[in-house]
């Protein structure tokens, strides 16, 4: 685990995750966001183009 | 041998459907290493052998995917979860496989969940490609494509939600065909995404992919007739980003098409660097809902691979399903109108041949990139739409298989099934077997 900013992003996941029951360790948390770090900035792009 | 070539020495008497049994029991065996199967049916099969049903596939020795449900034996889908889950009914395409006179020798190895390329289950074992077996099989059908490739069953049933039945096909050297979504009924059939998983045939010809759909989905397929007269756009863009070697097999392909008669254009396929996206927009929160009861309960029981996926399913935005749903039919319009000008599209089925097992890199044109990045843009264009899409051996690389990727509009699975076809007739790339 690097800065501060990813810390506070797995922390965040964390709570998501426990809001639907799921418990998750922190080393599965810092792979899914790894995960979603290829997807979330397309994601965000795609939403921009669609509402153009 | 093929399911032609099988069916019809069965049909004649030439052969009784046990022997076939038995024939193929012993190469299973022989071919354990391979581990393509989970479950062997030895005794089943052998009784079922006795009075197989009248009909088209009577006698024929099949194996189906382990996620597919045959009533009776363990659908584990290579998980740790469902080790010892046993279902009371067959799938729907089994009954039809049953009904046309099929008799199931067993259940394939799989990724995990079906959920991966690659086909190296942490609880069942990694299942080896027949032309190397320091190599993956792909995936996730890889048992399917191994025993196709190793004539460890007649044919095979797989699944396909984002490549998993073209990409083994193209890693083995079979042949294999993705139905158009909704052709073929997924009853019974543990689910990826429900939007995009479909069931299909790996098998060694196009005429067997053909008896098999034909068989599971009530359809007719005409193979005659060729390519004359048919245009096939070629997705260069895909030919560009694979390996140049694996690219000139492709190319080489599409020129014995055009030799054939096809008219072969250039095609440009609209929001191709975004299919891959899209696709996982949708199938990754429609996977981690299925999972969500041993998501909270049984984490730790899921290989590292598929709970990182399943989580991200899990941690999408809401929005994120949504929205993938609304491109995707923005992407079907653009696909529905390339196919006003193309009756089919040709690209590599996969860029790469079989990786070595381990491997979560490989390189192409000199540049290394994950395994599961490079699969997707040669695969996910085509699931994301539904449409049929088929992989065909069309050469070798360092001795290992490459496939040739024909793509239809909807509910045009013939079509490809006939250019395929025609296709192996004039080269015999699908008639070479490894030692």
């Amino acid at each position: 685990m690097g800065t501060r900013e990813e810390s506070n992003r797995v922390e965040a996941l964390r709570s998501v995750a426990q809001s639907v029951g799921v418990e998750v360790s922190t080393e599965d948390l810092e792979a899914t966001l790894g995960f979603l770090d290829r997807i979330l900035p397309e994601l965000e792009r795609l939403e921009a183009e669609d509402d153009e | 041998m093929t399911l032609a070539a099988l069916t019809a020495r069965l049909r004649t008497r030439e052969l009784s459907p046990r022997e076939a049994v038995e024939s193929y029991l012993a190469r299973i065996e022989s071919h354990a290493s391979l581990n393509a199967y989970i479950t062997v049916r030895a005794e089943e099969a052998l009784a079922e052998a006795e009075q197989p049903q009248r009909g088209p596939l009577f006698g024929a020795p099949f194996a189906v995917k382990d996620v597919i449900d045959v009533a009776g034996s363990p659908t584990t889908a290579a998980s740790k979860i469902l080790r010892d889950h046993v279902p009371t009914e067959d799938a729907a395409s089994v009954a039809r496989l049953r009904a046309a006179g099929a008799i199931v020798l067993g259940k394939l190895n799989t990724h995990e969940f079906a959920y991966g390329a690659q086909t190296t289950s942490p609880h069942f074992g990694p299942c080896r490609n027949p032309w190397d077996e320091e190599r993956i099989c792909g995936g996730s059908s890889g048992g399917s494509g191994a025993a196709a490739a190793a004539d460890l069953a007649a044919a095979t049933l797989g699944t396909d939600t984002a490549g998993s039945i073209r990409i083994p096909s193209a890693l083995c050297g079979v042949t294999g065909i993705r139905p158009s979504s909704g052709l073929v009924p997924t009853g019974g059939v543990f689910p990826v995404s429900s939007t995009f998983d479909t069931v299909g045939p790996l098998a060694r010809t196009a005429e067997d992919c053909a008896l098999v759909l034909d068989a599971i989905a009530g359809t007719a397929t005409d193979l005659a007739g060729g390519v004359a007269g048919t245009t096939i756009g070629v997705v260069e863009e895909l030919l560009a980003r694979a390996e140049p070697a694996v690219a000139a097999a492709a190319t080489a392909a599409i020129d014995e098409l055009a030799a054939l008669g096809a008219r072969v254009e250039r095609a440009e396929v609209p929001h191709l660097d975004d299919a891959g996206t899209i696709a996982q927009l949708v199938m990754l929160p429609e996977a981690a809902s299925v999972h969500l009861p041993w998501l909270r309960g049984r984490l730790g029981d899921y290989g590292p691979d598929v709970r990182v996926r399943l989580l991200a399913g899990l941690l999408l935005p809401g929005p994120a399903h949504p929205t993938g749903l609304r491109l995707r039919q923005r992407y079907i319009r653009a696909l529905e109108a390339l196919f006003g000008r193309f009756d089919l599209l040709a690209a590599p089925a996969m860029p790469i041949v079989a990786p070595r097992i381990g491997e979560e890199t490989v390189t192409i044109a000199g540049e290394e990139v994950p395994y599961r990045l490079a699969v997707i843009p040669f695969n996910s264009p085509w699931s994301l739409a539904g449409l049929p899409a088929a992989s065909v051996p069309c050469g070798f690389v360092d001795g290992l298989p490459v496939g040739l990727a024909l793509v239809g509009p909807h509910g045009a699975d013939g079509a490809v099934l006939r250019a395929a076809h025609a296709y192996q007739q004039v080269t015999d790339w699908h008639e070479r077997r490894p030692s």
